[in-house]
């Protein structure tokens, strides 16, 4: 798969996180189930949940498409001396 | 009155941060990397804890505890709900990009790595001028806002003047000698006191006031409104589709995050950083939301901005004096931490990129100057703090829109190889224009289409870059080539 096919699912997820953030025919759950498991407010529940998505999507995006430069990319790197002149 | 005790742990704390102050300065060596980037050597740990502990300010559990008061829990979503993922992720569409160029090419801030990019001295010099002008209001405020909260935890006691002075001196004690050593290392420590007091405080407050369960019963009993984000006015829909502009993806643009991101050893450092900092802001976050509205039936009947005070008061009226004072460590530790990395980043920014436009500063001098400014920008953030001028407090009102819309320059210039030093001008000329016409009333509300300024601005600076970019010359190959050459090489 090429950085651009990666790059362009990385963008989805992002739409997709977006979207469930402004996710605005789900705030009648407040009300229908507004305690879940009795004691849990539906509307702090859900961005429990949606942090817990945002570390896997981020992850994901990590794993995907977030390369560590390479040995020879490294090499090219002025050191610090270098910088300060 | 302080016990011995609560005594002991001010004390404690403040010698905690003049001791690592002292450590710092001992290896930070007289040199422009060394003192404002630590030599770009810092591990995980310390860029996740100086990158959190700058992000987090007194409004977290200030203003947004009083908010959450207000609102219920809907706050947790409006407020941090879309940056719990942006924010991590901006460090990665923006801070690794630049981190490689910073890398390769030495750049130390937001100037050098547009202006370079572009090569433009027009495009840095923007940069540097709407930096500074959002960023020292907004450090005014932080200490408004620190000194406020210091002077009502001791309930007068420590007067506001004397509390502007104590928040500002004890800052300067340790970033004067360690620079950007002394900020993070004292981030470190700092984040971690908060994190762990910030949780105590809300298990004892929960214990309290008879358990989780118990709270939410009475929550859901006598004000269900609380759990029900349709009913509350603030939250409407088009404020929340619009704050999604404003303060989460402005993170990446304030200098001091950016700088800190550039200061990393490696990418690694900044992958982890990344994948655990949607954790932490829920965290952080989720506390200070359950103690604001468990305060809306605690403490009830607190009105405007009375309803900012609820943690302090929450502590005062339901725990033990020394828990005040840790209360009172939570706040100095929190503000802090953000104003002495904004209080570093403008001396840097000054001192790196307005000082050479009149003379030319070698290693050591930047050093020298660096601190002089440091303490320049601490008095007049002290002044600005006793006088609370209007002007002041209008643009600190907008800063994180500001920051916001200089976001599509940032974008286009790591990704966009047709983006032009002319469409980077005009979007960051225009849409800081529109803001200030919209902000101060020159243009009528109805001209924002019912959204918050913020999301025009942001489309005006999204066309501005294309448009501009797209009637006017291309960048030159060789120019180009020297951003996009190295991406190629990573990206693959």
């Amino acid at each position: 798969m090429t950085f651009k096919i990666k790059f362009a699912l990385v963008l989805l997820i992002v739409a997709l996180m977006f979207v469930l953030h402004n996710s605005f025919w789900l705030w009648e759950l407040d009300d229908r189930i507004s305690l879940l498991f009795g004691f849990m407010p539906f509307a702090f529940f859900y961005y429990v949940g949606y942090a817990l998505l945002a570390f896997g999507a981020m992850r994901l995006i990590i794993n995907m498409a977030w390369p560590d430069p390479s040995d020879k990319v490294l090499a090219s790197f002025p050191g610090e001396e270098t910088v300060e002149k | 009155m302080i016990s011995p005790l609560g005594l002991g742990i001010l004390v404690l704390y403040v010698c905690t941060l003049i001791v690592i102050g002292i450590f710092g300065a001992r290896i930070t060596r007289k040199t422009r990397e060394d003192y404002f980037l630590a030599s770009r050597g810092l591990g995980s740990i310390a860029v996740f804890m100086t990158l959190f502990a700058s992000n987090i300010t007194a409004f977290t559990i200030i203003g947004h505890a009083g908010f959450s008061y207000q609102v219920g829990y809907g706050a947790y979503g409006y407020v941090i709900g879309w940056s719990i993922f942006i924010t991590p992720f901006t460090y990665y569409l923006i801070g690794y990009r630049s981190w490689l160029l910073g890398k390769r090419y030495g750049y130390a801030t937001q100037p050098q790595v547009f202006g370079g990019i572009f090569k433009s001295k027009m495009v840095a010099l923007l940069f540097l001028i709407l930096l500074l002008y959002y960023t020292l209001p907004y450090l005014v405020v932080s200490v408004i806002g620190g000194s406020l909260a210091l002077s009502t935890v001791t309930e007068g006691l420590v007067s506001y003047p004397l509390s502007a002075v104590i928040i500002i001196g004890i800052s300067l004690v340790y970033t004067i000698p360690a620079g950007m050593r002394g900020t993070v290392w004292t981030d470190i420590f700092q984040g971690t006191v908060f994190m762990i007091v910030a949780l105590l405080i809300l298990v004892a407050v929960a214990r309290a006031l008879g358990g989780f369960s118990s709270i939410t019963e009475q929550i859901a009993r006598s004000n269900p409104a609380m759990l029900q984000r349709s009913l509350s006015a603030e939250i409407a829909p088009i404020n929340w589709f619009s704050f999604s502009f404003t303060n989460s993806i402005a993170v990446i643009v304030f200098p001091q995050m950016f700088t800190r991101i550039l200061a990393a050893r490696s990418s690694r450092n900044l992958k982890r950083v990344s994948l655990y900092y949607p954790l932490a802001l829920a965290f952080i976050f989720g506390i200070s939301t359950l103690l604001g509205v468990w305060g809306s039936v605690a403490v009830p009947g607190l009105a405007g901005k009375e309803a900012d005070n609820i943690v302090p008061l929450l502590i005062k009226e339901f725990l033990t004096p020394t828990w005040t004072i840790l209360g009172l460590v939570v706040i100095l530790a929190i503000v802090k931490s953000s104003i002495d990395s904004q209080l570093l980043t403008v001396a840097h920014l000054v001192t790196d990129d307005l000082l050479p436009w009149f003379r030319r500063v070698s290693s050591q001098q930047a050093v020298l100057w660096g601190r002089i400014l440091l303490v320049v920008f601490a008095a007049a953030a002290y002044y600005g703090a006793l006088i609370r001028p209007a002007a002041i407090l209008n643009i600190a009102a907008f800063a994180f829109s500001g920051f916001s819309v200089m976001l599509p320059v940032m974008i286009g210039a790591l990704y966009w190889k047709r983006a032009n030093k002319y469409g980077a001008c005009a979007a960051l000329i225009l849409p800081a224009v529109m803001l200030h016409l919209w902000y101060l009333g020159v243009l009528p509300g109805w001209t924002t289409f019912g959204f918050m300024p913020v999301f025009p601005a942001f489309l005006i600076a999204v066309l501005a870059l294309v448009v501009i970019s797209l009637l006017t010359p291309d960048p030159s190959g060789e120019q180009k080539a020297k951003t996009f050459d190295l991406f190629e090489e990573v990206f693959r």
